[in-house]
């Protein structure tokens, strides 16, 4: 019954049927779900029994978007505590967050800030991961944010940043391979030299996603916004990437005019496909 | 505390004059930044129009959206769970100055926001006939608890049936308004939340049961209501609806 997991699915719930429908082993062996733990820290109620059906048929991704890592403040204990019980009790095979901050002064945005790459954040950065992983009793994988603003006091490459917070702390990377391109493309750097550089052993997971040009700015101003399906420019910066460092748990993240499920299942073979390929090769 | 995150923040709030020592600013910078604050505001109105679909109905998505956008500036919330979000909506509609002609619209407001809890909250088993039957008239005395999810209302006008109309167009309630009193009882027994217009004595029985009061002294509450009430008549139906806890009520020795 227990297939590794190979290309997975960001779990929508619109698609919490189908997904139910779908046979437990089968036509998409190694298919995975993940979800945002924030969106099932809740008292009781449905969502946490879908939650726990779908987990019955399918390995579980926690993918955290509120622990605020690169804040100036600690992280929020109680939200740890949350996050600890989902882990207990639906025992995710990954778990992972983001070099961002999202709180400050009892007020959460709902968004992915930045920092600039300094002592001063690395410092702050590699104690909270410390903290977290600490609470949480898992080691986590960090993703790579979306660059939209040249910032001043960059003092590391991102990718060396990352390497060091992972030196530092023990945590591993998680790769968003539509960040890099996006925040190649906004920061005229090349997405290759990045993705070529991280260290292989410590990458546990890739995210591929769909963006978008800004309204306003264009194709100079790439969003990340999860509308739409992969570009093929990040098809193929994934296959650069595991060609080289072996096949990763891969994951499509669509949260925006999110598509039939079926359209998401063809997106997710593709990538299943080319971690099938980089095996064989191996 | 970091001046970078401080300078940070305020440029969320509009302000950027702080921010831009700290970037390397380009003719995109601006935009950038407006990239951030638009993220984080869009997110939110998007987390309380998804917690609020009647109120979004009633007025229209334009109109709540723009209204939304005041309210997320002064109660951005502290909290990464979204599903909550919006606690205090229902309270700064009602002082909501371009909404004053619509007196239904916060009733709304507060109906959807019983319809977020009683979804979100914890899992408990209903008490079940056979339970009730067991305990025999020792159930008179013990205390009611209701089921977690329970929300309950009385109103002067018809907001329940609007609400109702809206939210349960299947109920076949009248999209109506007017000065009529109803009550509505809002909970989730199981997986689906549901919801269902009380009359009086079943308002005024409940509303004892959440005081905490014994069944039997809810009984007498009812009856003063409704003379003349079928109480048993009463109580086994909202033991049917499975709004009572069963925890509290433990099994009489063999």
């Amino acid at each position: 019954m227990s297939v590794a997991p190979t290309a997975g699915l960001g779990l929508k719930p619109q698609h919490y049927a189908e997904v139910e429908g779908q046979p437990a082993v089968g036509a998409q062996d190694g298919l995975w779900f993940e979800v945002h733990p924030e969106n099932y820290m809740v008292a009781g109620g449905p969502r946490l029994t879908w939650l726990e059906r779908i987990r019955a048929r399918r390995p579980l991704s926690l993918h955290g978007v509120g622990l605020s890592l690169a804040g100036d403040e600690r992280p929020d204990r109680a939200h740890l505590a949350r996050f600890r019980a989902l882990i207990d009790r639906f025992e995710p095979f990954v778990v992972s967050e983001h070099l961002a901050w999202s709180r400050r002064g009892n007020v959460y945005h709902p968004d992915l800030l930045p920092v600039p790459r300094s002592r001063e954040m690395l410092r702050l950065v590699c104690d909270h991961v410390e903290e977290a992983q600490d609470h949480l009793g898992r080691r986590l994988l960090i993703e790579n944010p979306t660059a939209y603003l040249p910032m001043a006091g960059h003092e590391w490459d991102e990718v060396d940043f990352l390497v060091e917070i992972a030196r530092r702390t023990g945590c591993g990377l998680l790769v968003d391979v539509n960040n890099v391109h996006v925040s190649a493309a906004n920061m005229g750097l090349s997405a290759e030299a990045w993705l070529d550089a991280v260290p292989g052993d410590l990458v546990g997971e890739i995210h591929l996603a769909g963006h978008r040009p800004d309204p306003v700015w264009g194709d100079s101003l790439l969003i990340d916004s999860h509308d739409a399906p992969v570009d093929e420019a990040v098809w193929r910066l994934h296959r650069r990437l595991v060609d080289r460092i072996g096949a990763r748990p891969t994951l499509i993240e669509r949260d925006g005019q999110v598509p039939a499920f079926a359209e998401l299942l063809a997106e997710q073979a593709r990538a299943a496909d080319a971690l099938a390929a980089v095996e064989t090769h191996a | 505390m970091t001046a970078f995150h401080d300078a940070f923040e305020t440029a969320l709030q509009g302000r950027f004059d702080d921010l831009w020592p700290h970037l390397a600013p380009d003719d995109r910078t601006l935009g950038a930044v407006a990239v951030y604050r638009n993220t984080a505001i869009k997110g939110r109105i998007d987390a309380l129009e998804a917690n609020y679909p009647t109120v979004s109905q009633l007025v229209g998505s334009a109109w709540f959206r723009a209204a939304a956008r005041e309210f997320v500036e002064e109660q951005p919330g502290d909290d990464p769970v979204l599903a909550a979000y919006g606690a205090g909506f229902p309270d700064w509609l009602a002082r909501f100055e371009p909404a004053r002609e619509m007196a239904y619209l916060a009733p709304a407001a507060r109906l959807d926001r019983a319809w977020t809890e009683a979804h979100l909250a914890p899992d408990a088993r209903t008490l079940n006939a056979r339970q009730a039957a067991a305990l025999g008239l020792a159930l008179t005395g013990v205390p009611a608890r209701l089921h977690p999810s329970v929300r309950l209302f009385w109103f002067d006008w018809t907001a329940p049936s609007l609400w109702l109309a809206h939210r349960y167009p299947q109920s076949g309630a009248e999209l109506a308004w007017r000065a009529e009193p109803e009550g509505l009882l809002v909970h989730r027994p199981d997986a689906e939340v549901r919801a269902r217009r009380l009359t009086r004595a079943e308002w005024v029985f409940l509303d004892a049961c959440r005081k905490g009061r014994a069944f039997g002294a809810a009984a007498l509450s009812a009856q003063s209501a409704q003379p003349g009430l079928d109480v048993p008549a009463l109580f086994a139906g909202l033991i049917a609806l499975g709004v009572f806890e069963s925890t509290l009520v433990t099994s009489p020795n063999p």
